[in-house]
C-alpha cells in the first residue's frame, strides 16, 4: 500500500505538471483527471516489457532517420542510446519504451540544437585571489613617487596606458592600435615546406658526376610539357649553339630502365627540337609585309599549341576523373597533336634561307606540301597548312587586288609581278610597253607558281584599266556591283570533314579564277566596246584595206594611173608630198569619206639618184594618221609591210600600164617580121604573167587573208588578242606576197621580170618614134641618152631600181646601179637594127627567169606547205606543161 | 537482487541518476515526446513504482488530448 500512495502522489505531481493549473481553481476538472489517471495505472492486461524491442525500435528509427535525411538526429540518437546502454538500470527498457511510445513525429519535429538549450550554462568560474590579485595588485610603486604637476601632457598617459596594457613588443612607433601586424604572419607548416623542398628535385646537389636523381614520372611529365611550351626545364637542356635540346641524363626514374626511358625522353626532345627552332624563327622580324604575315600565321598557330599543352597540363593538374600517369601516353597524344606543327617546323626550316632571296618561296611550298598532304590523306595536316596558306595568300592578294581594281601600282613594290617599265611612254604603246612582267632568273615570271597561269589575265586585267583611264572614261560606275568572292579553306575546299575528292591545285585554279573574272570580264569588255564603237577598229581596217591592198580595184587604179602620169611627165617635182598628199585625199574621198581622207599623208623620200620612175615608185610612201588607241593594236611595225605590198601592187599595176601602152597597132607598124612577131608575143606574156600576179596578190593573198583576219578580230575578247591577231595577219600578209627574207630570191626574179616589160615598153616606144621629143618620150629614155657610160643590160642593175627602200643591203648599190641602169636603157636606143636582137634577148630573159620563179615557187610550197605558191606556180607554169614552142 | 557493488555513496548515486535523466531527457527530445524534465522524473519514479510505461503514455496521451489546449496556449480554459 505504501507503493499505491506512493504512485498516488506521484500520479497527483504528474497531472499536476501536465495539466498546469491550479487544482483549487478547477476542482471538476482535475478530479476527472486523476480518475483518468488511476484507472489508466491500473490496468494489468499489459505485456512486459520486451527490450530487445525496444533496442530494434531505436535501431529502426534511427535507420528511418538516416533514409529520410535526417541524419544529425541519427547521430545524436544513437550516441544518447549507446551511452544508455551502457548504464545498468532495471527499468531502462521501460524509460525507453516510454519515450518510444510518446515520441510524435520525430523527423518533422525534432530539432537536434534543441539538444543545446538542455544543457545548463556552465557556472562562472571561481573567482580566485590569484585572479584578483593580477588584476589589481596590491601595491603600485608609482603612488609614492612624487607627482610631476606640469610635465606631462594627456597624450603620454595615453600612451602609457596602451604600453602596459598590450605588452611587450618590438617597435613602440606603432600608431595603429588596432592593427597587429603578427596577425599577418601565418605560421608555416612545416611538414608541407618539407615535402615541397623534396619534390624540388633539381636543387639536389649531386657528390659526384656518375651519381643520379631519381624522379617520378610525374615530374618528368611537366618538365616535358613545359620543355614542348619553350620554357625552361631542367630534365631536357637547351643547347644554344647548335639549336637544339638534350636530355638531361643526370635524372632517372625508379621505376623504369634508364635506357628506355632515355629513348622515350629522346624522342620527346625531338619533338621539342623542331618547335624551338621554330620559336627562335619567330622571334626574328622581318620587314616584308609577306613574311611578316607568315611569322603571324606561325605564332598564332604556336598559340594554339601551347593552349593543347596547357590543357595536357589541366588534366593532370586538376584531375576530374582519375587519371594514370603515364609518359608512354603523354608522348602519344603530344605525337599525334604536334604532327600539323611538326609539318610546319620542317617547311619553314626548310625554307629559312630562302625567304631573303624568293619572298613568295613560302607560298609555293605550302601550297606543294597541302597537295602532298592531301594525297597521302592527312587531314589534319591538310587543314592547318590550308588555313595558314589561306592568311598568307590574303596578302600577297592586296597588291593584285589593287592593281585589278584601279591599275595602279604601289611605289617599289618588289613582289608583284607587274612592274612599271616606262612611265613616260608614249599612249600609243601603252599596252605594251609601259608595263612589263617582272621576270627573274631564267626568264621565269616572278610570282608564286600556282599563279602563273592567270598572270597574263591579271595583268591585262590592269592594263585595260590604264587604258581606259587614259581614254578618260574611268570612273564610277565601272566597278562591277557583286561582291568579291573570298578564298579561304571553307570556300575552297569545303567544310566537310571528309578530304576534298579533287585535288588541291585544281580547287585552288578554279577559286582563283573565279575570283580574278569577277574583276577581269567588266574591264575588258568595256575597253572592247569602246574599241569597236568609238575608235571604230573594223573601220581602219578597212580603210587601210582600201588604201594599202587595193579593196576598191577602180580608185586604186585611178591612183596608180595619177601617180604614172605624173612620173611619165617628167617634172622634176613630180614627187611633191604635198602634191602628192592632195591627189592622194581627192582620190580616196569616195572610199573614205571626207574627214577620214584628211588621215592621208604621202611622203617621198628624196632619193640620191637622178629621177628613175621605177625606182620612184618605191619611194612613196603613204600614210594613215591613227587615234592612239588604235595605234596599240595596229603596231607601227606593221605599216611597212602594208606599204611593201602596196608598192609591189603598184608595180605590177605600172607594168601593166606601160606595156599596154605599147599598143598592138604599133607593133604592127614594125616592118620586120620576126620583130613584129616577137614583139607581139613578148607584149602578150608580159600581160599576162602581171595579170596574173595582180590576180594572185588580190585574191588569194589579199582577200582570203583579210577575211579570215575580221573574223577572228571579232571574236577576239582584249587588246592583246587583237594585237596578236594583227601581226599574225600582217606577218602572213607578207609571206604569201613573196616579200618575205627566205623568198628574195624568188622576189628578185619577179621584179626582173617585170623589168623586163619597162625595157620593152621603153625600147618599142623609142624605135617606133625615135624622133620623138623628150617632152614625150618617158624620161627614162631622155637621161639614157645624156649617159655617156657603156654598160651591159644587168639584171642587178634593174633589181634594185624597183625594190623599196626596207631591203637596206641593196642601197649601197643604189649609186652605180642608177648609172648602169641609164646605160642599160640607154644603149638600146641608138641602135634599131639592134632591136630585135634586143627583143630577142628579152624573150631568151623571159623564157629563162619564168621557169626559174615557178620551179623556186612550187618547191618552196611544197616544203613550206603553202598551197597558194603552188598555185601560183601552175598558173604560170602552163606553158611548160604544153610544152614551149618557140617561135620564130 | 544481487549487489552489483558495494554500496556506492549517496552522492555517486545521485550523480549516477541525475545522468540517466540526462540521457533520457535528451532522448526525449530527440523524439519529441515533449515531455519537460519535471515530468519526466515524475514518469521514471512512476515506472521504478511498478507502473507500467505502456499504460502511463496511455494516459499521458488522454490527459493531454483532454487538456491540450491549456498545454499549448497556456490559457485557462476552466469549462473543460
Amino acid at each position: 500500500m505504501a507503493q499505491n500512495a506512493r504512485l498516488a502522489a506521484l500520479t497527483d505531481e504528474l497531472i499536476h505538471s501536465i495539466l498546469k493549473f491550479d487544482p483549487h481553481t478547477n476542482k471538476q476538472a482535475y478530479k476527472h483527471a486523476k480518475d483518468i489517471a488511476s484507472k489508466g495505472l491500473r490496468a494489468h492486461q499489459y505485456a512486459r516489457t520486451n527490450q530487445f524491442d525496444v533496442q530494434s525500435s531505436f535501431t529502426g528509427l534511427e535507420e528511418k532517420f538516416r533514409v529520410l535525411n535526417r541524419d544529425d538526429l541519427a547521430d545524436a540518437l544513437d550516441v544518447r542510446v549507446k551511452e544508455i546502454n551502457q548504464r545498468r538500470g532495471k527499468w531502462i527498457p521501460e524509460f525507453l519504451s516510454l519515450l518510444l511510445q510518446l515520441s510524435d513525429r520525430p523527423t518533422e519535429n525534432s530539432d537536434v540544437g534543441a539538444l543545446e538549450l538542455l544543457r545548463p550554462p556552465s557556472p562562472p568560474p571561481e573567482l580566485t585571489w590569484k585572479q584578483i590579485l593580477e588584476e589589481d595588485p596590491y601595491s603600485d610603486e608609482e603612488i609614492w613617487k612624487d607627482i610631476d604637476y606640469g610635465g606631462e601632457s594627456s597624450e603620454d598617459e595615453f600612451f602609457k596606458k596602451k604600453q602596459k596594457g598590450k605588452g611587450t613588443r618590438a617597435t613602440s612607433v606603432e600608431e595603429d592600435d588596432t592593427y597587429d601586424p603578427e596577425a599577418c604572419v601565418v605560421l608555416v607548416d612545416v611538414e608541407v615546406m618539407k615535402e615541397l623542398e623534396e619534390s624540388q628535385f633539381w636543387t639536389y646537389e649531386l657528390r659526384d658526376e656518375e651519381e643520379k636523381v631519381e624522379i617520378t614520372e610525374l615530374q618528368a611529365v611537366r618538365e616535358t610539357l613545359f620543355m614542348l611550351a619553350g620554357l625552361q626545364s631542367s630534365l631536357y637542356l637547351n643547347d644554344k649553339q647548335s639549336n637544339s635540346i638534350r636530355v638531361n641524363h643526370k635524372y632517372v626514374f625508379g621505376h623504369a630502365m634508364q635506357k628506355t626511358a632515355d629513348h622515350l625522353l629522346a624522342q620527346l626532345a625531338d619533338i621539342g627540337r623542331a618547335l624551338y627552332r621554330l620559336r627562335q624563327w619567330i622571334k626574328r622580324p622581318s620587314s616584308l609585309p609577306l613574311v611578316q604575315t607568315f611569322e603571324a600565321a606561325v605564332q598564332k598557330r604556336l598559340d594554339e599549341y601551347d593552349r593543347m599543352l596547357a590543357n595536357l597540363q589541366h588534366l593532370y593538374l586538376v584531375p576530374k576523373a582519375p587519371i594514370s600517369v603515364s609518359l608512354l601516353e603523354l608522348h602519344d597524344q603530344i605525337r599525334t597533336g604536334s604532327r600539323p606543327i611538326l609539318r610546319l617546323a620542317q617547311l619553314v626550316e626548310d625554307i629559312e634561307p630562302q625567304l631573303l632571296v624568293n619572298p613568295f618561296v613560302h607560298l609555293e611550298t605550302l601550297f606543294d606540301q597541302i597537295s602532298l598532304a592531301q594525297m597521302t590523306l592527312e587531314k589534319d595536316v591538310f587543314d592547318f597548312l590550308s588555313c595558314v596558306f589561306f592568311e598568307c595568300l590574303q596578302t600577297y592578294l592586296k597588291p593584285i587586288r589593287r592593281w585589278m581594281e584601279s591599275g595602279e601600282l604601289g611605289l617599289n613594290d618588289e613582289t608583284f609581278f607587274v612592274f612599271e617599265n616606262d612611265s613616260s611612254s608614249e599612249v600609243s604603246s601603252l599596252w605594251h610597253d609601259r608595263f612589263v612582267l617582272r621576270r627573274g632568273q631564267e626568264n621565269a615570271l616572278r610570282s608564286p607558281t600556282f599563279l602563273q597561269p592567270a598572270a597574263h589575265k591579271i595583268f591585262n586585267t590592269g592594263k585595260s584599266l590604264v587604258f581606259l583611264k587614259e581614254l578618260g572614261i574611268y570612273g564610277a560606275g565601272l566597278n562591277s556591283s557583286e561582291p568579291e568572292p573570298r578564298l579561304d579553306h571553307e570556300t575552297v575546299c569545303g567544310i566537310s570533314s571528309e578530304m576534298p575528292l579533287s585535288p588541291f591545285p585544281e580547287l585552288f585554279q578554279a577559286a582563283f579564277q573565279t575570283w580574278i573574272s569577277t574583276k577581269y570580264s567588266f574591264a575588258s569588255t568595256v575597253l572592247r566596246e569602246h574599241l569597236f564603237s568609238e575608235c571604230g577598229l573594223m573601220r581602219v581596217l578597212g580603210h587601210f584595206k582600201t588604201l594599202y591592198l587595193s579593196a576598191n580595184g577602180s580608185i586604186f587604179q585611178d591612183f596608180a594611173d595619177a601617180i604614172f602620169k605624173r612620173m611619165d611627165e617628167g617634172q622634176r617635182g613630180w614627187n611633191d608630198r604635198f602634191l602628192l598628199t592632195e591627189l592622194a585625199r581627192g582620190i580616196f574621198t569616195p572610199a573614205l569619206n571626207r574627214t577620214h581622207a584628211d588621215k592621208i599623208v604621202v611622203r617621198s623620200v628624196r632619193s640620191k639618184a637622178r629621177n628613175q620612175f621605177v625606182k620612184g615608185l618605191g619611194n612613196v610612201y603613204i600614210d594613215y594618221a591613227l587615234p592612239w588607241p588604235i595605234m596599240n593594236i595596229i603596231q607601227r611595225s606593221a605599216i611597212p609591210i602594208y606599204q611593201q605590198i602596196s608598192t609591189f601592187l603598184l608595180q605590177t599595176y605600172r607594168i601593166k600600164y606601160l606595156v599596154q601602152r605599147v599598143s598592138p597597132r604599133s607593133i604592127q607598124a614594125i616592118g620586120n617580121t620576126r620583130l613584129r612577131q616577137l614583139s607581139y608575143r613578148l607584149r602578150q606574156r608580159l600581160i599576162w604573167f602581171t595579170d596574173i600576179l595582180r590576180s594572185y596578190l588580190s585574191e588569194a593573198v589579199i582577200d582570203l587573208s583579210t577575211e579570215d583576219m575580221i573574223v577572228a578580230m571579232k571574236k577576239a575578247d582584249d587588246i592583246d588578242e587583237m594585237a596578236s591577231i594583227h601581226m599574225k595577219y600582217v606577218a602572213r600578209l607578207q609571206d604569201q606576197a613573196l616579200l618575205s627574207e627566205n623568198l628574195k630570191p624568188i622576189h628578185k626574179a619577179i621584179i626582173q621580170i617585170l623589168d623586163l616589160g619597162v625595157t620593152f615598153a621603153v625600147a618599142h616606144s623609142s624605135r617606133a618614134m625615135p624622133t620623138r621629143t623628150s617632152a614625150t618620150r618617158p624620161a627614162l629614155s631622155s637621161r639614157a641618152v645624156s649617159s655617156s657610160k657603156t654598160s651591159k643590160f644587168s639584171k642587178s642593175s634593174r633589181r634594185k631600181s624597183v625594190i623599196p627602200a626596207i631591203v637596206e643591203d641593196d642601197s649601197s648599190d643604189s649609186d652605180s646601179d642608177d648609172e648602169e641602169a641609164d646605160e642599160g636603157a640607154g644603149s638600146k636606143a641608138p641602135a634599131a637594127s639592134s632591136s630585135e636582137e634586143s627583143v630577142e634577148v628579152l624573150e631568151k630573159e623571159f623564157g629563162r627567169l619564168l621557169p626559174f620563179v615557178t620551179a623556186g615557187l612550187k618547191s618552196v610550197g611544197r616544203v613550206s606547205a603553202e598551197p597558194a605558191w603552188e598555185m601560183l606556180a601552175e598558173r604560170w607554169g602552163w606553158e611548160e606543161r604544153k610544152g614551149a614552142r618557140s617561135f620564130g | 537482487m544481487p549487489a552489483a557493488a558495494p554500496a556506492p555513496s549517496q552522492d555517486v548515486k545521485r550523480k549516477a541518476a541525475r545522468e540517466v535523466i540526462d540521457i533520457l531527457h535528451e532522448i526525449a527530445t530527440l523524439l519529441n515526446t515533449r515531455l519537460d524534465r519535471q515530468q519526466l522524473s515524475y514518469c521514471v519514479s512512476l515506472i521504478e513504482n511498478g507502473a507500467n510505461p505502456e499504460a502511463l503514455a496511455n494516459v499521458i496521451r488522454q490527459l493531454r488530448e483532454e487538456y491540450a489546449v491549456e498545454y499549448v496556449s497556456g490559457e485557462d480554459v476552466g469549462a473543460r
